[in-house]
């Protein structure tokens, strides 16, 4: 379960990035966090892994409150994937960099490399293993982030805009492959479509806030609601 | 891109010249700081107020140039150092202990370094990094030299970015003491710089695309007025007074 309760947040530039978030999530839910740019979205996933301690309020993962000192616990708790796969993936070959988090994480060798072996080849990477991340396109690096993440077993995973560089085939491979996971899933994400594919609920956040929050078929086809929240209907759902 | 804080806020034109006039006032204060003989701590000591007189005029932040020179002060300090063991002839003696011409030379080396950086700190404070470029053309400065400085102020921020980026990236998948060793960090390195490399080639491209002739300079002019001369003049007399009265003749 991840809790926050009343949490705010400041950048040291004034801005007003999170104001009173209050959401709870619960285990092996699958949620999708949509709001314009700005809204608050990243500056909240960084809090849920712990990268961010709250300034006010509170973040509870798995009854763990989010501290300096809990930083490390919740950061095994909860994978994140990032928007940008370039920023994730840093090793010089691809396999040290999948294997990094398990390594560090004292994962049993080979279990983990198993487990590595299976991800890479169910991502159609296997063949790549031995190339550094830069060579990869687009759409193979980020799925290398995904198995970079995966590969721990973390019961929480946050992702950051997954389907950003993704052709269509991609998607759907993506898509098929949330399904298949039992862990709880959070999603940041401008493509509404994929949070319809994907998500039960969805959180709604407008200038720091959590305007609106619901199923995920109410909030996505309530026009009146996306567009008073700079949003759209998702595509499958407009004229 | 992140950038300082301080460029929110800067104070331009703060400075007692123009920009062009600054830049000039500033190379002629270096070269006066620089050329100090290497004995000679009260000379630098005096130069030291010129910078601490325009932090205070511009209203620029003390604690933040402070900030700047002690994250420099260990490469400072460790230059300095080197003296100690090249010069241990005792000039006298002070408090009971006996003062070598090392310790006054490393002395006056790290004063020499944190007077010279201050005045730079000030200017950069002082002036947008673009009307930087523009004084530099303005000077004569080959316009290679001016465009290579630009683009590299322009990325260093964006490099910083992609550094903390990987360094975040690394820091989530490391646990306790594992995943920072000298290995690991060798690798990051080795990643930021090739994406540099990859970066740089598709911000030429792009560049390139709009007409990019290998100059930066943009349509602002830096005028020297008389004004701007006249300031030149009595801070170079200034300089040159500190010079009369504290350097010795030989």
């Amino acid at each position: 379960m991840i809790e926050t309760e009343g949490l705010s947040f400041t950048y040291d530039d004034g801005t007003k990035a999170l104001q009173h978030i209050t959401l709870r999530i619960r285990e092996g839910e699958s949620a999708g966090i949509i709001g314009t740019n700005g809204a608050g979205k990243s500056t909240l996933l960084n809090h849920l892994n712990g990268w961010f301690t709250p300034q006010s309020g509170t973040v509870t993962v798995d009854s763990i409150r989010s501290t300096k000192k809990s930083q490390e616990t919740l950061r095994r708790k909860v994978g994140l994937v990032f928007q940008n796969p370039d920023d994730q993936l840093f090793m010089t070959r691809l396999y040290d960099d999948i294997m990094f988090g398990p390594d560090n994480l004292g994962m049993h060798r080979k279990e983990s490399e198993a487990e590595a072996e299976r991800l890479l080849r169910n991502f159609g990477l296997w063949e790549l293993r031995e190339k550094p991340p830069s060579k990869l396109s687009q759409g193979q690096k980020r799925f290398a982030a995904f198995a970079a993440v995966l590969v721990m077993r973390p019961p929480i995973l946050v992702m950051d805009e997954p389907t950003s560089d993704l052709d269509p085939r991609n998607r759907k491979k993506l898509i098929s492959l949330l399904r298949s996971l039992s862990s709880t899933r959070i999603t940041v994400s401008h493509d509404l479509d994929f949070i319809w594919d994907t998500c039960d609920r969805v959180f709604v956040m407008n200038s720091g806030r959590i305007s609106a929050e619901g199923t995920t078929t109410d909030i996505l086809a309530d026009r009146a609601l996306l567009e008073e929240n700079g949003l759209e209907l998702p595509i499958r759902l407009q004229d | 891109m992140s950038e300082p804080k301080h460029h929110a806020n800067r104070p331009e034109h703060a400075l007692p010249a123009g920009n062009r006039a600054s830049l000039g006032i500033l190379a002629i204060f270096i070269i006066f700081v620089v050329a100090v003989p290497k004995n000679n701590l009260p000379a630098v000591i005096a130069y030291g107020a010129f910078p601490l007189f325009v932090i205070t005029a511009s209203r620029i932040s003390l604690r933040l140039i402070m900030n700047r020179l002690l994250v420099i002060s260990p490469f400072v300090l460790f230059m300095a150092a080197g003296n100690l063991y090249f010069d241990r002839q005792p000039i006298f003696d002070a408090w009971n202990v006996s003062v070598t011409g090392g310790m006054i030379s490393a002395g006056v080396i790290a004063a020499k370094s944190f007077v010279t950086i201050s005045a730079l700190l000030v200017y950069s404070h002082s002036v947008p990094f673009h009307r930087f470029g523009n004084a530099l053309r303005a000077w004569g400065v080959p316009e290679l030299f001016a465009t290579q400085l630009q683009l590299v102020y322009r990325y260093s921020f964006m490099l910083g970015d992609e550094a903390r980026s990987l360094q975040k990236a690394r820091d989530l998948r490391s646990f306790g003491h594992k995943g920072k060793d000298i290995r690991t960090t060798a690798q990051l390195i080795g990643s930021l710089l090739v994406r540099s490399s990859l970066r740089a080639e598709k911000i030429y491209m792009a560049m390139s695309a709009r007409g990019f002739g290998n100059s930066l300079a943009s349509h602002q002019k830096e005028p020297f007025t008389m004004r701007d001369a006249i300031t030149v003049l009595l801070t170079t007399t200034g300089f040159l007074t500190v010079w009369i009265v504290f350097v010795p003749k030989p």
